[in-house]
């Protein structure tokens, strides 16, 4: 079990802004149990990197996917069923 | 900003207090802006921060919550955590330079239809000063 807490949107805006495109991953274990990388989270994140994003006339674009838990390899299979 | 710019307005009413303020409203023929889209949902304690920045993303230039008034939610604490959702939309959209008044919650009786108009022209004013 691990703690997570978000970066502040800044932080993330500015290491994805100058990307082409950015998959948000989220877990759904234990950083969705700290309300900080679940699907919820995912779905907020990913909404607002797309509006600020049109804000910025930035053709960057954002995926969001969530996958059970981020620890053992074989949750990533999802990932490439989904792409 | 066009002249002839009008704004779009998304209202999540619940079915037992502003819901029953937003027929009533009808009942007394009262006049309100015509921007509003209303959102029919059994108690505002249903909306999640994710339906507000979505209606804003998709295109809404503003979104309300109306709800029953503190203390008098039909689920009892529904419109305690939707004001909660509403802050953190707040937050969130000035995080990313997005004017957080476009974001509201509204406390409306089934029996206040005036509150009800007021607030869907409170709204449109806002939305139409802050623009597209």
């Amino acid at each position: 079990m691990i703690v997570g807490e978000r970066k502040t949107f800044e932080q993330i805006w500015n290491s994805v802004k100058n990307l082409k495109s950015v998959l948000v991953l989220g877990c759904g274990t234990c950083v969705a149990v700290c309300q900080a990388g679940g699907e919820k989270e995912v779905g907020l994140l990913a909404s607002e990197l797309r509006m600020k994003a049109q804000l910025e006339k930035n053709p960057i674009k954002i995926g969001e996917f969530t996958i059970e838990r981020q620890c053992d390899k074989e949750f990533f299979e999802s990932i490439k069923e989904k792409s | 900003m066009v002249d002839n710019y009008e704004p779009v307005v998304v209202a999540y009413c619940c079915h037992y207090c502003a819901y029953t303020a937003a027929d009533l409203a009808g009942s007394m023929r009262l006049e309100y802006a015509p921007n509003i889209r209303i959102v029919k949902i059994m108690c505002t304690g249903k909306v999640d921060t994710l339906l507000l920045l979505r209606a804003i993303e998709d295109g809404a230039d503003a979104v309300y919550v109306a709800g029953c008034e503190e203390g008098s939610c039909h689920f009892l604490e529904g419109n305690y955590r939707a004001k909660a959702k509403v802050a953190q939309a707040k937050a969130m959209l000035k995080e990313i330079g997005i004017e957080p008044e476009r974001v509201a919650m509204y406390n409306i009786s089934a029996s206040n239809s005036v509150l009800f108009a007021k607030a869907a022209n409170e709204m449109t004013e806002i939305a139409r000063k802050v623009g597209a």
